[in-house]
């Protein structure tokens, strides 16, 4: 196992990962796999950045441990053929996935501890902003927000 | 130290200008992943709040270019060790078209808070107006 990987595997899961791993199991006709090195070297990265108290300058918190297991699931239930995200700490120590393309293209979902996914996008003129705490909508709402941001992406309606 | 204290002397010394809402208020960056560079663009998480709920930015109106660069590196990446990469600047019309406020402090000189911030998906979403209208100045070599 790499390095990223051990970070992410090594800690012992709370009661709060393992619910919402069970709840982020994707819908049937998607198939689960393994999440892409890449994203794990993303968010073993993010990690490490935000590990620390005020890591931002401006007095950030560290990243929160339910927020890397609800990040973990929200990984493993996103399929591994859409877009990466850019995936960070936001300052409130949660963990952010990010899809950009441009600065009037923009989709984020931020996960945290209580089990809730926050989530905001702005797509030319038009806003959305909303928080899940059914997590089986999270991916639903992920998926109609990026095929507005990658009109030509494929398999985006897997779960919408 | 020093540095600090002889920057807040003349800071203090020329005062603050006037407000007006189209000065610009510096958000200081001191990481590569708050901002790309081509297409030149300041994410949303650059003005994320924290959990007192207030961004910190500074008033930067009518500074020589180097000053502007200084409070950065004295203010802000100082105290934790950083250094200031870049910066992405948005006025107070920005802000309060996003539904926040501003709140001048002066504590530092020139400092001030985008405050105002709701339940965290709004954060979010006015975080992204802020950022869709900020201007990104990379600080040169």
């Amino acid at each position: 196992m790499n390095a990223v990987g051990a970070v992410i595997e090594d800690t012992a899961e709370s009661e709060l990962g393992r619910a919402l791993r069970r709840a982020l199991r994707p819908t049937s006709g998607t198939s689960r796999s393994a999440v892409p090195f890449r994203r794990r070297l993303d968010l073993g990265q993010a990690i490490e950045d935000a590990s620390a108290p005020n890591w931002d300058g401006y007095g950030a918190s560290p990243v929160d441990e339910g927020a890397l297991f609800a990040a973990r699931a929200f990984l493993e239930a996103l399929p591994s053929s859409w877009p990466d995200p850019d995936i960070s700490v936001d300052p409130d120590g949660e963990i952010a996935f990010e899809w950009s393309r441009g600065p009037l293209r923009v989709f984020a979902v931020s996960v945290g501890t209580a089990g809730i996914a926050s989530y905001a996008g702005l797509f030319g003129d038009s806003r959305t902003h909303g928080r899940e705490t059914r997590p089986e909508r999270i991916l639903s709402v992920v998926a109609s927000s990026l095929a507005r941001i990658y009109p030509q992406a494929r398999g985006l309606s897997a779960v919408s | 130290m020093w540095r600090r204290v002889w920057l807040e002397f003349t800071l203090r010394l020329a005062g603050s200008p006037r407000s007006r809402e189209d000065e610009p208020l510096a958000r200081y960056l001191t990481q590569e992943r708050l901002f790309r560079v081509d297409p030149p663009q300041v994410r949303y998480r650059a003005f994320m709040p924290p959990k007192d709920g207030k961004t910190s930015v500074y008033r930067i109106a009518g500074l020589k270019r180097e000053t502007v660069w200084r409070i950065g590196d004295v203010f802000v990446a100082a105290p934790t060790d950083r250094t200031i990469l870049a910066r992405g600047d948005v006025s107070p019309a920005i802000v309060r078209a996003a539904g926040l406020e501003i709140e001048p402090d002066n504590r530092p000189p020139r400092h001030a808070s985008i405050v105002g911030w709701r339940d965290k998906d709004w954060q979010m979403s006015a975080a992204q107006l802020l950022a869709a209208q900020a201007v990104l100045t990379v600080r040169p070599e």
